[in-house]
């Protein structure tokens, strides 16, 4: 091989495989975004997992849904609309973190139109009537920001 | 081009190609579970 012409091919090697490298991570992405979480593994996930995910709760019914009931450190969405969250809600839903999709019962087609929004968004398996049934922590009442101070948010 | 020039490049790749594989492997197993939630529940049906 010619001096000249060994780093470029290097260079086609790497962008090659760099190129296949984005492919695959793109694809994992979107099988991502399609396979549900169930409850028991977010619950897992979220003890143990230094990731900082958002849970996310689309139920369309604020008062009778997410003030009834909700995951601990849930954000509302109702129906997935930012123009009806609580406005102090609205800021703190981050499109670019990890989010998992909360419908009453997993809806796929309602959660689909949500994670759209999302860079990296799952639902969660059987929604929060699954949550509910695993007897997994739950949390009531008006949304409020995470305090600042020590010792809130934990599951 | 020098000999450790040509050995960090080697490098370079192997680990891309190593990632591409794994990514790979990972994709096929998600594909199959998904494949497997959503296939119609049938199994085991008289």
């Amino acid at each position: 091989m010619k001096a000249r012409a060994e780093p470029v091919v290097w260079a086609a090697v790497l962008a090659v495989l760099s190129a296949l490298v984005a492919v695959e991570g793109r694809r994992r992405a979107e099988l991502e975004r399609q396979i549900p979480v169930a409850p028991q593994e977010l619950y897992r996930t979220l003890a143990h997992s230094r990731t900082n995910w958002q849970i996310v709760d689309v139920r369309a019914d604020v008062a009778e849904g997410y003030e009834d009931s909700h995951i601990p450190g849930a954000v509302p969405l109702p129906g997935c609309d930012l123009a009806r969250a609580p406005e102090a809600a609205r800021d703190r839903i981050y499109p670019s973190v990890p989010t998992v999709i909360v419908s009453a019962n997993g809806d796929a087609a309602d959660a689909h139109r949500c994670i759209a929004r999302f860079t990296a968004a799952r639902r969660l398996a059987g929604g929060m009537a699954a949550w509910v049934a695993a007897k997994l922590p739950e949390d009531s009442g008006e949304y409020a920001p995470p305090s600042v101070k020590a010792g809130g948010g934990c599951l | 081009m020098k000999t450790h020039v040509r050995i960090l490049f080697a490098v370079a790749a192997l680990a891309l190609a190593v990632g591409w594989f794994g990514l790979r492997r990972g994709n096929a197993a998600l594909a199959a579970r998904l494949s497997e939630s959503t296939a119609p529940a049938t199994r085991g049906a008289p």
